[in-house]
């Protein structure tokens, strides 16, 4: 093995959850009397907390950075970045000791990871998987719909956010709506499955009722929270 | 380039380590340099199998422990149809698989592919630290399946892991050339609907199909003698291991049906000869 201790140091990737603050007016003294009666309720959480400042609900408006920064860092906080600023504002605000961060359009994903409304998450692309999908195998397709090109064999489990569709015999377990979506359906072109369900109703193998359907795609869906296997 | 099979299934008792002793020992008697490592750490059967379980010194824990080399574990076939080319590397039979490490088998594999054609894994039951072990450094596998649903399920559970657990899996290599033999199968009861189709297990599983060993009491007389059943070729089943044989280096041989053969026999014998269970 290569000596780690060789090197002085080591780059790498990792990721951290952080705050961040959030500003919707940029007069201080507004900012620093609302500091101080948030910080009385939960002291702790603020001392030493490192901030991302987040100025992109106020684009436009005149922001004194590094106000900005004292204010914070009087009241014990430690903000190191910012993000949101404009071209013409990065100056200024690297100035003031903050480094600057992509504005990324997670203000969704971050909703969705406090409060699982399933409405409001954005969905990720299509997944799609052309091989069996052998006993054993699990396969979460998260915030998508999914695909199986091919079996789906006793033993195997499918789960998506979203959809399924099951262009092959589906024999194993199809959950549909994996973290709360009503709206989710299954299609496949054979029902024979250990187990369905969509948003946590389920059917066992035992009472499905497929019904009579010549070979034409069936779909199941939710209806006052019952399964419903149609012909389509 | 020196080739690693292993003999897989899943299920226990269809036919890996008769299949193993078989294939084995026809790939020598072809003229290829071939070794048959046993997995099945604890239990082994392969020796008894082989017939040289009083020649074992030394096994395939020893040789991962650093207490024997190689050549000290390895032991020569004797029958004198496998030219010589024909060695075994039994397992242990006090201790219990917790001893095989990833690096300790890689080590013995990368070792025998240095002198050997062939070198084929006899895989235990199940899906623990053996059978990875068995199947973690594999160029191809042979999943050994019986005509019924148990075993069908458990192959490919088998199948799954091939894909997804073993070293050309992770690394992004070739993918694993599987095949898959058929065990103690029986055309009566096929017929009957008591067992699985060659077509079902087909559909079921999408590997392609090296060959289907009938049940066959020989199986059983060949274990005894200690003899791999391949060497009695008057029997079914030590026939169907010479077509698989035969396929497996690239000859086109047809699968023999048993109502061809059947006809006459039936029309001359006395219904002596019972369908075993």
């Amino acid at each position: 093995m290569s000596t780690v201790a060789d090197c002085a140091f080591q780059l790498k990737a990792d990721l951290f959850p952080l705050t961040v603050f959030c500003v919707h007016d940029p007069r201080l003294e507004r900012i620093k009397a609302q500091l101080t009666d948030t910080i009385q309720k939960a002291p702790k959480y603020f001392e030493d907390a490192p901030f991302i400042i987040d100025v992109s609900r106020v684009a436009g408006e005149d922001i004194d950075f590094a106000g900005l920064a004292a204010v914070l860092k009087e009241a014990n906080t430690k903000p190191f970045g910012i993000r949101g600023v404009s071209d013409d504002q990065k100056e200024a605000a690297a100035a003031a000791g903050l480094a600057l961060f992509k504005q990324t359009p997670s203000a969704q994903t971050e909703s969705a990871q406090a409060s699982p409304k399933a409405q409001n998450i954005a969905k990720a692309p299509t997944r799609i998987i052309t091989k069996p999908v052998r006993a054993g195998t699990k396969i979460y397709a998260k915030n998508a719909d999914l695909i199986i090109i091919a079996p789906v064999n006793v033993g195997a489990e499918c789960i998506a956010d979203g959809s399924i569709h099951v262009y092959g015999p589906l024999r194993g377990r199809a959950l549909a709506g994996a973290s709360g979506d009503k709206n989710a359906r299954i299609f496949c072109q054979s029902l024979d499955a250990e187990l369905i369900a969509i948003a946590g109703h389920y059917q066992v193998s035992e009472h499905l009722q497929v019904p009579e359907h010549n070979g034409h795609v069936l779909q199941v869906f939710l209806q006052d929270n019952k399964l419903n296997i149609t012909s389509i | 380039m020196s080739e690693v099979i292993v003999v897989t299934s899943g299920k226990g008792g269809v036919g890996k380590t008769t299949t193993s002793a078989s294939f084995a020992t026809g790939l020598a008697q072809k003229g290829y340099k071939t070794v048959v490592i046993d997995f099945d750490v604890g239990l082994r059967n392969l020796d008894l199998v082989m017939g040289c379980e009083r020649r074992v010194v030394y096994d395939l824990v020893n040789v991962i422990q650093g207490d024997a080399t190689i050549n000290q574990a390895l032991i020569k076939d004797k029958n004198e149809q496998n030219k010589g080319n024909l060695f075994i590397l039994a397992a242990s039979q006090t201790r219990d698989k917790d001893v095989l490490t990833k690096e300790g088998v890689e080590k013995v594999i990368n070792e025998l592919k240095e002198t050997f054609d062939y070198v084929i894994c006899d895989s235990p039951a199940g899906i623990e630290k053996g059978a990875h072990m068995a199947m973690y450094f594999a160029d191809s596998a042979l999943i050994v399946t019986n005509p019924e649903v148990s075993s069908v399920r458990d192959s490919d559970r088998i199948l799954g892991l091939l894909g997804s657990k073993t070293e050309r899996a992770e690394k992004g290599l070739s993918p694993i050339s599987e095949h898959l033999i058929i065990t103690r199968y029986s055309e009566k009861r096929v017929n009957s609907g008591e067992m699985l189709s060659v077509a079902d297990i087909k559909d079921l599983l999408g590997v392609p199909l090296l060959g289907i060993v009938p049940e066959c009491q020989s199986v059983l007389s060949a274990s005894n003698a200690g003899a791999p059943v391949i060497h009695d070729q008057n029997s079914p089943a030590g026939k169907a291991y010479a077509r698989i044989i035969a396929r497996f280096l690239g000859e086109e041989v047809p699968e023999e049906s048993e109502k061809q053969k059947g006809f006459l026999r039936r029309l001359f014998k006395n219904n002596k000869e019972k369908e075993t269970v």
